[in-house]
């Protein structure tokens, strides 16, 4: 592998490492989400770093065409990353469902009550927690 | 039971034209102790109808689906200790006076669930589309050879239910959000209830939506396979204490 594309392979993992440590140091993505990219990440330095380890594991698998196995080894990362998101997505769902048939029922006792609820638009004011980082 | 604390639970989307005679037409009845509406984040007025009417109403915040709505009429029938929930659809297909059968079902049957069916003989009804009707044969030979019991009008949206299930559907994971079809029949029969149907009369829905419509069906079938597939591989439950199993 020549040295300018071990650099570029190198360059992507570096960025995609500092990508996620900024995103995880500005509170946009949870410390559980990030494992997985940071794996990613390690995998392209490996690959920059390690290319002719990378290439005789190809060769021990069977595997003719070395650059085969990085594409495989991403796509499986990416396939691992999508069933984990449609996980979380699922979990959310059945969450988001409860919250609203709950509210719903609260918010019908409070008016039967004659306690009234809150204007609905409530978009405003919301705390940016990025301030507190 | 002597005389069971009955509430009437209408899931009702977008149907203020009918919701107030469903209701009047309920409360004609006397059998309810309360009639709740769930007013499935209609875009029309069907709150303001159903409460007008005399109906207590809850309204969600968000549209849920069918399934959804239903279970939050299950929730507020568990928090307030109903014995029994008869569920109808706000569309005015059901014809109302069969509540009085379905509850009553419940005692002289000793049954958990009773299912008011379309299809059973006795039973008068409006045609159903050939394609639906394949849909509906598959399922039903499914519900026969899991349950060895011949449901004849598994979707239907007029039943009655006995508290123990409706605990179960109100706080369960397994109720689902959008049609309850075979699965949960089949779910009931795991878990020990007994279900039966009795014959009752429906006319097409004249309001244009009805919540069963717009389906992809190939969708839906392969959908509800899957959900027939969880249950048979899920855990079989007990009955909770006092109500026999089967």
């Amino acid at each position: 592998m020549p040295g300018y594309t071990r650099m570029v392979i190198a360059a992507i993992g570096l960025l995609l490492f500092a990508f996620v440590l900024d995103r995880i140091r500005r509170r946009r993505m949870r410390i559980e989400y990030s494992v997985l990219w940071f794996v990613m990440a390690l995998g392209a330095l490996l690959l920059a770093l390690l290319p002719d380890t990378f290439d005789a594991l190809a060769r021990a698998l069977g595997i003719d065409y070395p650059p085969a196995l990085y594409f495989l080894g991403a796509i499986l990362f990416l396939f691992l990353i999508l069933l984990h998101v449609s996980a979380e997505l699922t979990r959310m769902r059945s969450q988001n469902k409860t919250l609203i048939q709950e509210l719903s029922l609260l918010r019908a006792r409070l008016d039967a009550a004659g306690i009234g609820t809150p204007a609905r638009e409530n978009d405003a004011g919301e705390a940016d927690r990025t301030d507190l980082a | 039971m002597s005389s069971p604390r009955v509430l009437v639970l209408i899931p009702a989307y977008n149907e203020s034209r009918k919701i107030a005679d469903v209701v009047a037409s309920i409360a004609d009845l006397g059998v309810a102790e309360e009639i709740l509406v769930v007013d499935d984040g209609s875009s029309d007025d069907t709150a303001f109808q159903a409460r007008a009417a005399g109906a207590t109403v809850v309204s969600l915040v968000e549209n849920l689906g069918y399934g959804g709505a239903l279970q939050t009429g299950y929730r507020y029938a568990h928090a307030h200790g109903f014995d029994v929930v008869a569920q109808i659809d706000g569309d005015g297909q059901h014809d109302a006076a069969h509540i009085l059968d379905l509850v009553r079902a419940l005692d002289e049957r000793d049954l958990d669930v009773v299912l008011g069916s379309r299809f059973l003989e006795g039973s008068r009804s409006y045609d159903v589309p050939l394609a639906r009707r394949a849909g509906m044969a598959v399922f039903r030979a499914i519900i026969r050879m899991t349950t060895g019991q011949d449901i004849s009008d598994p979707t239907t949206g007029f039943q009655a239910l006995r508290a123990p299930v409706v605990a179960l559907f109100a706080t369960g994971e397994s109720y689902p959000t959008d049609y309850p079809d075979a699965d949960v029949i089949i779910l009931l029969h795991r878990w020990g209830f007994r279900v039966g149907e009795i014959p009752v009369r429906m006319f097409e829905s004249e309001t244009g939506q009805s919540m069963h419509s717009g389906l992809k069906p190939v969708f839906y079938v392969f959908k509800m396979l899957l959900s027939i597939f969880t249950v048979l591989v899920g855990p079989r439950r007990a009955t909770p204490a006092g109500d026999g199993g089967s």
